[in-house]
C-alpha cells in the first residue's frame, strides 16, 4: 500500500424541490404510432437486410460520429410514472422501439429503487440495441437516459454528471412560477441539454490527445488506479524478502505499522500530470479552452493576442485549398474580427527556442569532450512526450530532457512577460500587466492545452502565459462559421489607442509577418527542426567540413550522422542526431536507457509522441482513412517546406534576443525544467 | 461418453490464502510444465510418467510484485515468459544447467499485463492489458526484444491472446465482447478483422486447432462459440453447445484428437467434441471432471500424450487429468 489519501468530496448537496402534497391528475402520455411508422421501420430492416451489411460495413457507413451517439433519449417521469418529458434523437424520433424500451426500463427502476443507497441508480437494463441508465430524485422522479448498446466511451463517472445536469435543469424548471407540478415539462433549456446529449461525444475531440496521453485514458472501467502519482510517503513497498526454496512457500504477515494517516489534497494540474486514475480532465480542458473562451477573452482583454503555428496554418490551407499567404491572412482576418491586436508566428518564434536549445547541446558536448558522461539531449517540445516521460520514467529521462520551452512556451513569455516591459518603455505607453492580455495559441496537438496549464508557465501575476490554446481543428470549424457568414456579426470596437497600435511596431517584423501574409519557414519539417538546426550549429563549428550520412532506422526513426572531414578530424566521434518519433520508437529508445546494454549514440533526439511528428498532431484537421491522412500529412509538409527560409541571422530578431538577455529573461526560456525537478523531488 | 481422471494433484498451498493459480504452460517436449498464480512465483515443474507425476524443479520468485497472471513457453523451449499485475513482462532464458534465468524485462505496459504469446516462428512476441492495449515485441539477433507496435483497438481490458498455430495471426479478446485478429503488414501490426459482438459479455479466452482452421472462444456468456475460417480466417462460425454457470472459463485445443477441454468458474472441467461436416459442425460434450474446489482459471493438453490434460484452479492446485474414451 501506498498510503491512504483522503480526498475532501463536496458532500453532494441535492437541490430542493417542493415535493407537491397532491399531483394533479396525472395521465400516462398516449403515445400513438400509426401503423405507417412500423411499417417504415421494417421496410428499412428490410433493405438493410437485403444490402447485406455486416455490423463493420455499417460502422464505417454510419462514421464514427454517428455511430457513437452520445445518447438517444431522455425521459423524465413523475412518481407515478407520469411522463414528464420526452426528447429522443430525430434519427429514433419515429422508432416505437425507444419508446417502447423507455417503458420496459421503468418497471426495473421500482427494482433497483428498493436497493439504491444514492440517487445514482446506474445501469438499468439493456435490449439488442439500447441500454438504459436511471437517476432518482428524493422526489421520487425518475430520469432515465437511453444509449446506443454499442456505446461503451461513457462511464459511470460520465453518467453521474450528465444526470447531475438534467436534475438541475429540472429544478430549473420547478422553479417557473406558471409550471404547475406533474403537468409535461416545457423548457428550452432542457432541450438544448439534451440536443447537447445527442450529439456525437466529445471523444472524438478527445481523440485528439497523442497516444501517450490516450492511452491511460479516463475512460478505464475500473475507478483508481494502481498508484497516484502523488506522493504518499512513505514510498514504495520494499520487494518481498526472498523466501527460502521450498515447495510450499509460507506467506509471513507484515507487521502493522502504526502510520498517522496524511491528508493530502489532490489539485487538478496533479490529475492532468497523471491521468492515471478517472477524472474527466480532458473534457474539463476541452471546456476551459474552446473557441467560446477564446473569443470571449480577446474581447474582454486589453490586449489580444494570438499565436499561430505553421502545422495549423498548413493544414486549414492544405484542406481549403488556399496558399499559406491567403491562410495566414484569413486566419488574421478572422482574429482580428474577435477582438485580436497582434497575430504573431510561431515559427519565428521558434527560432528563439532553437537557439537556445542548441546552447544545451553544446554545453553538453563540451562537458563530454572534457571527459564527462555521454547524455544525449532529449528536446523536450512534445508535450506529449514530456508528460510521458515526466509519469513514467522520471527519473531516467528527466536529466536528459532539454530545459528550453516549446515554440509555445517562448512565445507565451514573450507575449506575457516581454510584451508589457516593452509596452511601458514606449513613451507614453499605458502600463499593462501580463492579465491585461488574453492570449490564445493555435497548435496542431491538444497536448498543448496541458502545456498551457502547467504551472512553470504562469506570469508573475497569476495569469497563464497563453490562456487558450486552440486545436487546428477547432479553429477550422469557427473558420467555416465565420466566412460563410452565419455568426451574427457583433461589430467589435477594437480600441484604436495610439499606443496598443504601436506594440505592432514596436515587435520585430518576421514575428508580425503573419498578419501581412509574409510567412517565414526553418529547415527541417513541422516538428521543430531540431535536427537540422543542430546540424547546421555543428556544420558551422567544423567550418562547413562535414559528411553527412542519414540513416532511416525503422519508420519514423532517422538518425543522422555528421562526421567531420577536417584534417586530423577525421577519426574523430560524428554528431549524432536522430528524430524519435512514434510511442513505439520512444519505447524502444527508452528500453535502450533503461537497460544500457546498447549506448544510445544519439546526441541530439528530436522525439515526438505522434507517428508523423506535428504535421499530422492530433489537433489537426483529420482525414477519413489512413492513406488520405498520409497524403494530407504530406501535403502539409510540402506547403510548409515551399516557404522562404528564414534567413539564418535575422537583425530584428537578434536585436530582439539581446533585448531579452539585457532584461534577464533568458531565464525564462529555459524553465520548464524548475518544477518537473520539484516533482521529481516528490 | 468418456471421463475425466485424476492422475495427480500438486497443491501449491494448503493454507495460504493467496495460492491461487492462474495459468500453466507446456514446454513442447512435454516434460516441463510451468504454472503462476497470485502468490507472485513462477514455478517449473517436471513432469514424469510414474508418480509423482509432477515434481517442482525451480521456484522463480524474485521477479515479480504482483500476481502473475500468465506464462508461456517460446516453441524452440529457449525462453519462459511471465505476464504480472505489476505491469511488467520478465523473459527467463534456459541456461547451460538448464534453469530458467531472468534475463529481460519488458516494461511499458500501463496497467496490469493479461497476456502474452510467442508467434509460432518465435520471432514475435505479443502482450495485452488491462490498460487495453496489444503490445508487439520482436526478437533481434542478440536476443533483445524491441517493441514492433503497440496497438491500442480494444475500448476495454483485454483479457486474453493467441497466435494462429502456423500464420503470423494473433487474436485478443476484451472485456469489450469484441475479438481481433492482426497481421503484420511488413512495417506494421494492423487489425486483419475485427469482430464486434463475438460474445454476449466479456471474451475470456480463445484456442485454434491445429490445423488453424477453426477457433473456439468462451466468454462470460457462457457459450462456447466455434469459428472456422475460410482461406482467410473469416467470420462463419456456428453458434453452438451452451453450457452452464461458468463466469470465467478457459479452453484448449487438442491438436491431436481435435477434443477441446473447457475450465470454468463452475469448477468443472468439461471436454467437447467437435461433430459434423463443415458448415454443419456441432459440439457435444463428451466429459466432465469436477473435482475442483475454486474456479478452474487454464486447461492445457499436454503436447504430445494426447489424453493427459493440466489445470490450474483457484483452489491453489496444479492437476493432471487423464481423459478415458
Amino acid at each position: 500500500m501506498l498510503g491512504s489519501a483522503t480526498i475532501d468530496q463536496a458532500g453532494e448537496r441535492e437541490a430542493r424541490e417542493n415535493d407537491p402534497a397532491a399531483l394533479n391528475d396525472s395521465r400516462l402520455e398516449n403515445q400513438i404510432y400509426t401503423f405507417a411508422n412500423t411499417l417504415e421501420k421494417f421496410e428499412k430492416q428490410l433493405k438493410q437486410a437485403q444490402n447485406g451489411q455486416t455490423v463493420e460495413e455499417a460502422e464505417n457507413m454510419h462514421g464514427g460520429a454517428v455511430w457513437w451517439m452520445m445518447a438517444v433519449a431522455v425521459a423524465l417521469i413523475g412518481r407515478d410514472n407520469a411522463r414528464l418529458y420526452t426528447r429522443v434523437t430525430d434519427r429514433e424520433r419515429d422508432d416505437y422501439e425507444v419508446q417502447m424500451f423507455i417503458h420496459c426500463t421503468l418497471d426495473i427502476v421500482e427494482d433497483k429503487l428498493s436497493k439504491a443507497n444514492e440517487l445514482y441508480l446506474g445501469l438499468l437494463t439493456s435490449n439488442h440495441k439500447h441500454k438504459s441508465y436511471g437517476f432518482v430524485t428524493n422526489t421520487g422522479v425518475k430520469f432515465i437516459l437511453v444509449l446506443s448498446l454499442a456505446n461503451t466511451t461513457l462511464k459511470d463517472t460520465d453518467m453521474r454528471a450528465h444526470f447531475k445536469r438534467l436534475h438541475l435543469l429540472y429544478t430549473n424548471c420547478l422553479s417557473n412560477p406558471f409550471y404547475e407540478l406533474g403537468k409535461p415539462l416545457k423548457s428550452r433549456a432542457l432541450d438544448e441539454a439534451c440536443n447537447e446529449l445527442f450529439r456525437s461525444t466529445p471523444a472524438d475531440m478527445s481523440g485528439g490527445f497523442s497516444g501517450v496521453v490516450r492511452l491511460s485514458n479516463v475512460n478505464d472501467y475500473i475507478a483508481p488506479s494502481q498508484a497516484c502519482v502523488i506522493p504518499l510517503k512513505p514510498t514504495l513497498e520494499q520487494p518481498a524478502a526472498t523466501e527460502d526454496e521450498q515447495l510450499v512457500s509460507t506467506h509471513s504477515k507484515k507487521p502493522k505499522t502504526d502510520k498517522p494517516v496524511v491528508k493530502v489534497s489532490i489539485s487538478l494540474a496533479d490529475c492532468l500530470a497523471c491521468a492515471g486514475c478517472v477524472t474527466s480532465a480532458e473534457t474539463v480542458l476541452i471546456e476551459e479552452q474552446s473557441v467560446q473562451r477564446a473569443i470571449e477573452g480577446l474581447r474582454a482583454a486589453k490586449l489580444g493576442v494570438v499565436t499561430v503555428s505553421a502545422s495549423s496554418l498548413a493544414s486549414i490551407c492544405t484542406a481549403r485549398g488556399w496558399t499559406m499567404e491567403e491562410g495566414a491572412r484569413r486566419v488574421t482576418e478572422f482574429f482580428r474580427a474577435k477582438g485580436a491586436r497582434v497575430v504573431l508566428d510561431a515559427s519565428v518564434v521558434q527560432s528563439l527556442a532553437l537557439r537556445e536549445c542548441w546552447q544545451e547541446m553544446r554545453e553538453r558536448i563540451e562537458q563530454r569532450e572534457k571527459g564527462g558522461a555521454h547524455r544525449p539531449l532529449l528536446v523536450s517540445a512534445c508535450p506529449g512526450f514530456a508528460c510521458y516521460a515526466e509519469k513514467s520514467h522520471g527519473a531516467l529521462l528527466m536529466p536528459l530532457m532539454s530545459r528550453t520551452r516549446s515554440s509555445q512556451g517562448v512565445a507565451g513569455v514573450l507575449v506575457k512577460e516581454y510584451l508589457p516591459r516593452l509596452i511601458a518603455a514606449s513613451s507614453n505607453g499605458p502600463s499593462l500587466s501580463p492579465a491585461d492580455i488574453y492570449h490564445v495559441a493555435v497548435m496542431p496537438c491538444f497536448d498543448r492545452k496541458l502545456e498551457a496549464s502547467r504551472p512553470e508557465n504562469t506570469a508573475a501575476d497569476g495569469s497563464r502565459h497563453v490562456d487558450c490554446v486552440l486545436g487546428t481543428a477547432e479553429l477550422n470549424g469557427a473558420l467555416s462559421a465565420f466566412l460563410e457568414g452565419r455568426e451574427e456579426e457583433e461589430s467589435m470596437e477594437v480600441d484604436e489607442s495610439p499606443e496598443l497600435a504601436r506594440v505592432e511596431e514596436a515587435l520585430p517584423e518576421e514575428i508580425t509577418g503573419f498578419m501581412r501574409g509574409a510567412l517565414l519557414g526553418l529547415d527541417g519539417n513541422l516538428s521543430g527542426g531540431y535536427v537540422e538546426y543542430g546540424i547546421d550549429r555543428w556544420s558551422a563549428a567544423k567550418g562547413g567540413a562535414v559528411r553527412v550520412e542519414e540513416t532511416k532506422a525503422a519508420s519514423n526513426l532517422d538518425v543522422i550522422r555528421v562526421f567531420s572531414t577536417r584534417p586530423g578530424e577525421e577519426e574523430e566521434r560524428p554528431f549524432v542526431a536522430a528524430r524519435v518519433y512514434g510511442f513505439r520508437n520512444i519505447q524502444n529508445m527508452v528500453r535502450k536507457l533503461k537497460t544500457g546494454k546498447k549506448e544510445l549514440e544519439y546526441d541530439l533526439v528530436e522525439v515526438m509522441a505522434c507517428p508523423s511528428g506535428c504535421a499530422n498532431g492530433g489537433g489537426q484537421i483529420r482525414a477519413a482513412t489512413t492513406q488520405e491522412r498520409n497524403r494530407v500529412t504530406e501535403g502539409v509538409e510540402r506547403l510548409y517546406s515551399n516557404l522562404p527560409r528564414q534567413p539564418t541571422t535575422v537583425p530584428s530578431i537578434d536585436e530582439f534576443r539581446a533585448s531579452i538577455e539585457d532584461e534577464k529573461m533568458r531565464m525564462d526560456l529555459k524553465d520548464v525544467g524548475a518544477t518537473v525537478n520539484a516533482n521529481l523531488a516528490w | 461418453m468418456g471421463s475425466l481422471e485424476e492422475v495427480t494433484v500438486a497443491r501449491i498451498a494448503e493454507v495460504e490464502d493467496c495460492s491461487k493459480q492462474w495459468c500453466l504452460a507446456w514446454h513442447h517436449s512435454g516434460g516441463i510444465l510451468a504454472s503462476c498464480g497470485d502468490d507472485k512465483v513462477v514455478r517449473v515443474w517436471k513432469c514424469t510418467a510414474e508418480s509423482p507425476f509432477l515434481e517442482c524443479r525451480t521456484k522463480l520468485d524474485s521477479s515479480h510484485t504482483r500476481a502473475i497472471r500468465s506464462v508461456c513457453f517460446s516453441h524452440d523451449g529457449k525462453f519462459l515468459a511471465s505476464a504480472s499485475f505489476d505491469s511488467t513482462i520478465v523473459i527467463y532464458e534456459k541456461g547451460e544447467d538448464g534453469e530458467f534465468e531472468e534475463t529481460n524485462k519488458l516494461e511499458g505496459h500501463e496497467s496490469e499485463v493479461k497476456g502474452c504469446a510467442f508467434s509460432p516462428s518465435d520471432e514475435f512476441f505479443a502482450t495485452c492489458s488491462r490498460d487495453k492495449s496489444v503490445w508487439f515485441w520482436q526478437l533481434d539477433e542478440e536476443d533483445d526484444f524491441a517493441v514492433s507496435s503497440i496497438l491500442q483497438p480494444h475500448t476495454g481490458d483485454v483479457k486474453f491472446i493467441t497466435w494462429h498455430p502456423t500464420e503470423d495471426l494473433l487474436l485478443s479478446c476484451s472485456y469489450d465482447f469484441s475479438i481481433r485478429l492482426y497481421k503484420f503488414d511488413g512495417e506494421d501490426w494492423v487489425t486483419h478483422q475485427h469482430i464486434g459482438d463475438a460474445h454476449d459479455g466479456t471474451v475470456w479466452s480463445a484456442a485454434f486447432d491445429a490445423t488453424g482452421r477453426r477457433m473456439v472462444t468462451v466468454g462470460e456468456d457462457r457459450v462456447v462459440q466455434l469459428w472456422t475460417c475460410t482461406a482467410t480466417p473469416e467470420e462463419g462460425g456456428v453458434r453452438n453447445g451452451k453450457w452452464q454457470k461458468a463466469a470465467r472459463c478457459t479452453v484448449a485445443w487438442n491438436s491431436v484428437n481435435g477434443l477441446i477441454a473447457v475450465g470454468g468458474g463452475d469448477e468443472s472441467v468439461r471436454v467437447f467434441r467437435v461433430e459434423g461436416t463443415e458448415g454443419e459442425e456441432t459440439i457435444q460434450e463428451i466429459a466432465q471432471y469436477t473435482g475442483h474446489e475454486g474456479d478452474v482459471n487454464c486447461v492445457s493438453w499436454h503436447p504430445k500424450d494426447s489424453t493427459l490434460l493440466a489445470t490450474a484452479s483457484d483452489d491453489g492446485s496444479i492437476r493432471l487429468l487423464r481423459l478415458q474414451l
